[in-house]
């Protein structure tokens, strides 16, 4: 007969096997870092509470710092600049935008044929940079229209030339247009003519102004006057 | 270990978590929030610093100019215009060349707006001054060059010539002269609120 505690249907425990023990490090670890955490954390606190102190302190101080620059800036100082500053720029553009309209002459009078002559004389500054001239021109013959045109624009500092309005007039000696009791009688051209000038090609230069002195100009002029004082 | 032993080391791990959370963190957060806005004023201190050393730099440029050099640029372009001190200019102008001014008229000022494409580039009024003469050729030359050479500017903004009979030209002219047009009032502009 088998021993009773062999028939139990309850499983018995292996004499031979050892209880398993929890393991007595993680006690330690737990404590260590229990110990640790309770510590650390008011200490943190501390150095946290320490540097919030300080951040305060330097953030006053670097607004202090910021009203005071702000209070040192001077406005009277700055409109003062501004004014100045306002007004060179404004200055130096008036400046480059002065044109000399004597040269102007200069340039139409040294491009245009003894033959060709001026009525009228038309000069508009159309905007800063542009001078536009519209002109009556007479000639008496076509030759000397197409020769004045291949002038102007053979000139540089012109910067555009256009014709129009060429018409063939018959008039008396008196210079009117034929009637039928007139007895001499010519035939003249006349032709409407417009001129752009760039600005910059006609920039006043006062150093020009200053060194050449007044006989030069009077040259200049009479240059001129070989066909414009006696063309208008 | 006993239970109460665990309970103790759990509830000083809590604690820590507690302050670490209630106080440690929060704190953290301000003191960024801190730290930025001590950069954002050190950084525009320092920005005002710059403006306040560049606008001694540039007074002393705008100081460094002579007082003749001041009283030119004031001539060429003034605050304000005489008409009649201009006008009587214009007419000397003129007589030094030997020419009388028929008729002189001063047009209303006329203030620069932005649609006005050469005025926009520049922030002045303009003074259209319309005259009249009868003059030769060389005689209109030497105006032209005189009023070049003015210590104010004079532009000729329109010219219409025309011959008369014995060869004396007609002229009518309009002379424009500027004034600058005052900044307005920048003091409550320049100047931030903290």
């Amino acid at each position: 007969m088998p021993p009773a505690s062999s028939s139990s249907f309850i499983p018995k425990r292996n004499p031979s096997a050892k209880l398993k023990r929890a393991p007595i490090r993680s006690i330690f670890v737990l404590s260590v870092i229990s110990y640790s955490l309770f510590i650390a954390a008011p200490l943190a606190s501390v150095g946290v509470f320490i540097f919030q102190l300080q951040s305060q302190k330097n953030s006053i101080e670097a607004l202090e710092a910021l009203n005071e620059a702000i209070d040192s800036f001077n406005i009277p100082d700055y409109s003062r600049l501004l004014e100045f500053n306002d007004r060179l720029n404004a200055t130096q553009i008036l400046v480059d935008s002065h044109v000399s309209v004597a040269s102007v002459f200069d340039i139409i009078s040294k491009a245009t044929a003894d033959t060709v002559k001026f009525e009228t004389f038309d000069l508009v500054r159309t905007g800063e940079d542009t001078i536009v001239i519209n002109a009556n021109l007479k000639t008496s013959a076509f030759d000397g229209a197409l020769f004045q045109r291949g002038q102007y624009d053979a000139q540089s500092l012109i910067d555009t030339t256009k014709f129009t309005e060429v018409t063939l007039t018959a008039v008396d000696s008196s210079g009117e247009i034929q009637s039928s009791n007139s007895v001499l009688t010519e035939k003249i051209i006349t032709l409407k003519a417009e001129f752009n000038f760039t600005a910059d090609d006609i920039k006043y230069t006062p150093l020009s102004a200053f060194v050449v002195p007044d006989a030069t100009i009077e040259t200049t002029t009479a240059n001129a006057s070989t066909s414009n004082e006696t063309d208008i | 270990m006993s239970k109460f032993s665990l309970l103790t080391h759990l509830f000083l791990i809590g604690i820590a978590i507690a302050i670490g959370i209630l106080y440690i963190k929060p704190t953290v957060e301000k003191i960024g929030v801190i730290e930025d806005q001590t950069a954002v004023y050190d950084e525009e201190s320092r920005k005002v610093s710059e403006v306040n050393q560049m606008l001694t730099q540039k007074l002393s440029v705008v100081d460094s100019v002579t007082p003749a050099d001041k009283e030119n640029l004031l001539r060429y372009l003034p605050d304000t215009i005489d008409d009649i001190t201009v006008m009587k200019d214009i007419v000397a102008i003129f007589n030094r060349n030997s020419v009388d001014v028929t008729d002189i008229i001063y047009a209303p000022s006329e203030e620069s707006s932005p649609s006005d494409e050469e005025a926009s580039k520049v922030d002045v009024a303009k003074h259209d001054f319309t005259l009249s003469t009868t003059l030769s050729y060389n005689e209109l030359i030497g105006v032209l060059r005189a009023l070049e050479v003015n210590s104010y500017l004079l532009q000729v903004t329109s010219l219409k010539l025309a011959v008369d009979d014995i060869g004396q030209l007609t002229v009518n002219m309009t002379l424009t002269a500027f004034t600058k047009v005052p900044r307005t009032d920048i003091s409550n502009d320049v100047v931030p609120q903290i």
